[in-house]
């Protein structure tokens, strides 16, 4: 069929974030679900217990207790075979941070949809990116999306990923930007969905008629040396699940016609000072470039939209073309810098040519980021040699200041 | 037909197939270990086992049923887990046996237990309850009993509080069947075993499991204080139905609970005084538990 | 991904793929943390260590619980081939050893040997499978045990051929224990079995006068087994003794049991506090004598006859005087009159290790009798092996090797009171049966069998008596075995069975390594795993199981 008429089976819904990522996980025919509520997350779980309720989506709800037995029960449920799916914000993602290491350690392929807001004191649901990015080590792969059509079509996408590496996969994306406004949406045919996404085959789970062990250690005999090789595997799977993504991609837009990359770059051929941002930063940025593209100033977007696996090599290439590179982080890795920008230094250092790198952070706390906030980091690159320091605090004056 | 041996004493049947093999590496005289051992026996050939952080690391090395390791936490979610994935795929038979010692169970595990209690998971969970953090080194739990030394209750301060309820905190949720055993009472464990086997919903076991090396006493005398912490009614054989159908297993020869307690190490700094208020608590408690039952049997 | 052979962790999931005996990689031989290892040690019963006869009660008894009933008799009457007597009389060592006497109750085994033994003549001894033997053997005497002696050596397939002096065959069975203890049908019928197997007895023939131990070694019978009892009453050795009226013990008996109405007065008195005594003071009351009372220099502790005995004299309104000897019969007209007796205390033990009796002087006191019955001890009679050339010991017994119960003289053998003194029916039995053996052995060349020394012998703190239920002790008097069948198994079955593993799988049940095999019906060690916890030790209900240091098996 052709890719024009595939487009055409489905409809288009107004929906929120989170009411994408619902979709997104009962086209793919998530078999167990156990997830526990927080704002911003729990529309996402309300509208998939609705889903099960009725019957539309043949799975089991789990009402668990807290984030932490949610991933714990899927990470379980992971081995017994089934496909699974979660979402969770802020605390949550930080309460499940044990969990994590042990399904991206473990191999589950569990996709979870991750609403970011802040981490606490205080206990507010404030905008911030902090809670995702702070678990980049726990070997779950992690895509930010921009759009909510990005959220439902990552998740069907991360499937396929997780399933074909055996990697756990994180579908990120904004608590209340995006998460609570709505937009229209292309849902899918459920027919097109499984002619991409077919059910999960698994050569090995738990099975009464193998004694396989799940999670255990292999004891005295092959220990450490063998446990190390493990480690190094799950590594080489990152490394295979770049390549994966990209194919899944491809294939993703063979069968419903809209393309996505690992990261994207919007009029970054020629651009003096490249604007590297995630998620709604970056749709904000769009525009923000195309104002001062029309001023003549040579600028260009990046919005990274793998984080994990980083793809280091690939950005760097398209990076170190530029004069000055602009990076906002919506979050703080206490003790060193923002966290994309940590990224972004470490890419940066194995590249040919290494333009200076400022590092913004702002839009933290619930602070608002604004276009206004975007179009001064980009000029305060221009306008200086070399950064002052790691970090650029973006509308976030120190304490002794007023405001 | 399944294979058994019988055992004589007691006249009942036992299947002979071993789904736990030795060469593990629980301390000898584990009753832990030979309680999962026959539990395997009724439960297998068709069980998942999950067992968190726990001495059960040491006796689930090489089993001959699948096994599933979790975080500490876990227990009672992990079961959960498995129990969903068998579900959705069709599979109503397989049993799922969660396998937990008493520190997963009474306290880091407790939130994610009682909320798999509250939903009636499907499962059968089994705390083997050596009132300790044995295997990290006999560190204190809330199931250590009130003046037990542990290397967190050191002299001249052992543990104050007394021993956690865990058989009423199950009840409280309304389980279909809870029950207590003890290895020295095989046809009481055995039976109960064939009941959880036969029932569905939420089942959970508290089993006695006197620890030699926690509890400081030679390890071919398991089995004997398993016998006496029943006989002293320290540890008491119940069943409960439901949460509210109590049912009490009497000693029919009691000993005394100084007796109980002298023949372990862990005690040996007890004064008489002390040992006066514990027998005087056995007795209290004792009351207590037979006011609750609506069933009282001799054993 | 593969390791050391097996495939552990899948490339895509944390998963070790390791089944069979790959999972035993995961494993260690954790027999080598052992500082103790659990044995095998099949120990014996207490009641078959208290038994002469050595009689293998507990693995009839399990026979017999098994409702094996035919098994469980032909176990019994191969170790005893006369238990339908001594069910009857024997003075019981075993019950009172029996640890389930410290529990409840001690076996009723003396009972059961009854019922099985009845029941063993009622099937009848098989002659089929016995082998046949050219050799002959002689055995003088058809007591207890010249019948024990000829059982067990036409069962090796020998000719034998008992010669008896007296007119029925059975000695002491026949002519001393009286018929109330002792029906003289069951006697008949027991012998009737052993004949049944080949032997053959001569009765009213006496050895010594026309025929010799010499002229039958001579005739060619390739052995002679002595087994003549002992018959001679001792002497009370007092003055008055020969007078008419006094009837020595055994002599009694004989003529009563041979039917003969013995004319006795109407105030007995028996001397004496065994057996004999009792019977004859019982069989005394049994021919109408109004008052009966016994003389018995010691306590009633000391009295060597059976308990139960005793106990019935008493019930029948026999007087038993303690403390009391005769020093002189009183004879008037030529009859007895009375006796002239003594009191006496107890002072320190003797060579009997009892205490022994010391008069009391001054306190001599005078009793009415018209009949006296002299029933102080017995010694063997052996004048008719006058010249033979066997040798006879400072005690009237005959000599012999303890193994093998052979003489001076290679080609004769000694059973029985004859050799031991006077003893009980069981211990007739059982030399009986060594004497079979010796002879059998010294026929074919062979090695004597000789008991294993320093055999551990089960005490009740050996059992772990947690895992039987209390049990009331059956009654099984005055019925025959088709009638108290399931009391019969039901008492049997309260036998602990101490000292041997009978799988009952308790060890195997609680072991926390599920190392605990089976081999030939018994357990078996997987020594490659055992830890050494000693649970299996500590809980057999039998004490079967016992803890050795390991250091011994390095």
């Amino acid at each position: 069929m052709a890719i024009e008429e595939k487009t055409q089976r489905g409809t288009y819904e107004l929906l929120s974030g989170a009411y994408s990522a619902a979709a997104g996980a009962m086209l793919s025919r998530a078999q167990v679900v156990a997830a526990y509520p927080i704002t911003p997350q729990s529309t996402v779980v309300e509208k998939l217990s609705e889903y099960i309720a009725k019957g539309e989506l043949a799975a089991k709800f789990i009402p668990v207790e807290s984030e932490h037995s949610a991933m714990s029960v899927l990470a379980s449920a992971s081995a017994g075979g089934a496909r699974t799916f979660t979402a969770t914000a802020r605390q949550g993602l930080a309460l499940m941070h044990e969990v994590l290491h042990w399904a991206g350690r473990g191999r589950c392929p569990i996709v979870m949809a991750v609403v970011t807001a802040s981490l606490g004191p205080p206990p507010d649901i404030a905008m911030e990116q902090d809670d995702a990015p702070g678990q980049r080590d726990t070997g779950w792969l992690q895509f930010y999306c921009q759009t909510n059509q990005e959220i439902l079509d990552t998740i069907i996408q991360a499937y396929r990923i997780a399933e074909t590496v055996s990697l756990p996969v994180m579908v990120v994306f904004d608590g209340f930007i995006m998460s609570h406004t709505y937009e229209p949406v292309f849902v899918p045919e459920q027919e097109v969905v499984d002619g991409f996404l077919p059910p999960r085959q698994t050569k090995f789970k738990l099975d009464p008629d193998h004694p396989w062990r799940f999670f255990a250690s292999p004891g005295a005999v092959a220990g450490a040396p063998y446990m190390s090789k493990l480690r190094r595997r799950v590594q080489d799977a990152h490394e295979i699940a770049k390549e994966v993504t990209k194919e899944v991609q491809e294939e993703f837009y063979q069968h419903f016609g809209r393309r996505y990359e690992i990261f994207e770059c919007y009029r970054t051929e020629d651009a003096e000072v490249i604007l590297v941002a995630m998620t709604s930063v970056a749709s904000m940025a769009h525009d923000v470039i195309d104002e001062m593209r029309e001023e003549g100033k040579k600028v260009g977007l990046l919005r990274v939209r793998m984080f994990r696996p980083f793809p280091a090599q690939e950005i760097a290439a398209v990076l170190q073309n530029a004069s000055k590179i602009a990076v906002i982080d919506r979050n703080v890795s206490y003790g060193r810098s923002g966290i994309l920008a940590l990224e972004l230094r470490a890419a940066m250092y194995a590249a040919a040519k290494k333009p200076p790198i400022f590092g913004f952070i702002g839009g933290v706390a619930g602070l608002s980021l604004k276009m206004e906030n975007i179009r001064y980091a980009i000029e305060y690159s221009y306008a200086h040699e070399e950064p002052e320091g790691e970090i650029i605090w973006l509308g976030i004056p120190a304490w002794e200041e007023q405001g | 037909m399944i294979k058994t041996k019988t055992l004589k004493q007691f006249g009942i049947e036992i299947p002979e197939a071993e789904y736990a093999p030795p060469g593990h590496t629980a301390c000898g005289g584990c009753p832990g270990a030979a309680m999962l051992r026959q539990m395997l026996k009724f439960l297998g050939p068709r069980v998942i086992m999950t067992n968190p952080a726990s001495c059960s690391g040491y006796f689930g090395r090489a089993l001959e049923v699948p096994l599933c390791r979790c975080l500490f936490e876990a227990a009672a979610a992990s079961g959960t887990g498995i129990r969903a994935a068998l579900d959705v795929m069709g599979d109503k038979e397989t049993h799922v046996l969660v396998f937990a010692g008493d520190g997963g169970t009474y306290d880091i595990g407790i939130q994610a237990l009682s909320a798999a209690a509250e939903r009636n998971e499907n499962l059968i969970y089994a705390c083997y309850d050596n009132e300790g953090y044995m295997m990290t080194g006999m560190q204190r739990s809330s199931a250590t009993p009130a003046g037990a030394w542990s290397t967190t209750t050191p002299l001249p301060q052992p543990k104050r509080e007394r021993k956690k309820d865990i058989v009423a905190i199950m009840a409280a949720h309304r389980i279909p069947y809870i029950a207590t055993a003890s290895i020295a009472y095989p046809n009481d464990f055995v039976s109960k075993v064939l009941k959880a086997r036969e029932t569905e919903g939420m089942r959970f076991f508290n089993l006695l499991a006197p620890c030699p090396t926690g509890w400081r006493f030679e390890s071919r005398l398991s089995v004997k204080l398993a016998r006496m912490a029943i006989q002293s009614r320290l540890f008491a054989l119940v069943e409960v139905e439901d949460g509210i159908h109590w049912k009490v297993k009497q000693p029919k020869e009691t000993i005394p609970v100084r007796d109980y307690i002298k023949a372990q190490g862990r005690f040996s700094h007890l004064k008489e005084a002390d040992i006066e208020a514990i027998e005087k608590d056995v007795d209290e408690e004792w009351k207590l538990l037979i006011a609750k039952a609506s069933v009282v049997e001799e054993i | 991904m593969k390791i050391k052979g097996f495939d552990v962790c899948d490339e895509t999931m944390h998963v070790q793929v390791v089944e069979g005996e790959a999972l035993s990689i995961l494993t260690s031989k954790t027999g080598t943390w052992r500082s103790v290892r659990p044995l095998l040690a099949e120990s014996v019963a207490p009641c078959s260590h208290a038994c002469p006869g050595t009689i293998r009660i507990r693995e009839y008894l399990a026979l017999l619980g098994e409702e094996k009933i035919k098994e469980a008799a032909a176990l019994l009457v191969e170790d005893n081939p006369l238990a339908a007597i001594t069910g009857r009389v024997c003075p019981c060592f075993c019950e009172p050893d029996c640890n389930r006497g410290e529990f409840d109750q001690p076996i009723a085994i003396k009972s059961l040997e009854r019922l099985l033994g009845d029941y063993a003549i009622k099937q009848g001894f098989s002659r089929s499978d016995l082998p046949v033997r050219k050799e002959r053997v002689a055995i003088i005497g058809s007591g207890p045990a010249g019948l024990s002696a000829a059982y067990y050596l036409a069962r090796y397939g020998y000719q034998v051929t008992i010669f008896e002096a007296l007119p029925t065959a059975g000695g002491m069975l026949y002519w001393g224990v009286p018929e109330y203890r002792l029906p003289n049908k069951i006697v008949a019928e027991e012998i009737e079995a052993i004949k049944s197997l080949g032997v053959e007895i001569k009765t009213n023939v006496a050895v010594g006068q026309e025929l010799t131990l010499n002229a039958l070694l001579a005739e060619g019978y390739n052995a002679v087994l002595v087994a003549a009892g002992a018959w001679n009453d001792l002497k009370l050795n007092i003055l008055g003794e020969e007078t008419e009226g006094v009837i020595p013990g055994l002599k009694f008996l004989k003529r009563a049991n041979s039917g003969e109405k013995v004319k006795v007065g109407d105030r007995v008195f028996v001397i004496g506090g065994g057996n004999t005594a009792i019977d004859s003071a019982r069989v005394a009351s049994r021919l109408g004598v109004k008052q009966v009372s016994i003389l018995y220099r010691r306590s009633r502790a000391e009295m060597p006859a059976v308990a139960e005995e005793v106990e019935a004299a008493l019930n029948e309104g026999i007087e038993i005087q303690f403390l009391v000897a005769p020093t002189e019969i009183l004879v008037k007209d030529g009859r007895v009159n009375g006796i002239r007796c003594l009191r006496m205390e107890l002072g320190e033990p003797d060579d009997s290790g009892r205490r022994k009796p010391i008069p009391i002087a001054g306190s001599e006191f005078n009793v009415d009798a018209d009949t006296i019955i002299a029933a102080i001890g017995q010694a063997p009679d052996l004048a008719f092996l006058d010249g033979s050339g066997v040798e006879i010991a400072r005690d009237g017994t005959i000599s012999a090797s303890p193994d093998t119960l052979v003489t001076n003289l290679p080609r004769v053998f000694v059973a029985g009171d004859a050799q031991t003194g006077p003893a009980t029916v069981i211990q007739a039995v059982a030399t009986g049966k060594k004497a079979a053996l010796g002879i059998h052995s010294w026929l074919t060349g062979s090695e004597a069998l000789v008991s294993p020394e320093g055999e551990r012998v089960i005490k009740y703190e050996d059992l772990n008596v947690n895992y039987f239920e209390h049990e009331p002790r059956q009654e099984l008097e005055g019925a025959e075995m088709e009638m108290l069948k399931s009391a019969a198994i039901a008492e049997a079955q309260r036998c602990f069975y101490c000292g041997s593993c009978n799988e009952c799988n308790t060890c195997w049940f609680l072991c926390p390594d599920g190392v605990i095999l089976s081999k030939d019906g018994k357990v078996d060690f997987d020594y490659d795993y055992c830890k050494g916890c000693g649970i299996c030790a500590e809980e057999c209900p039998r004490g079967a199981v016992i803890l050795e240091e390991e250091s011994k098996w390095q």
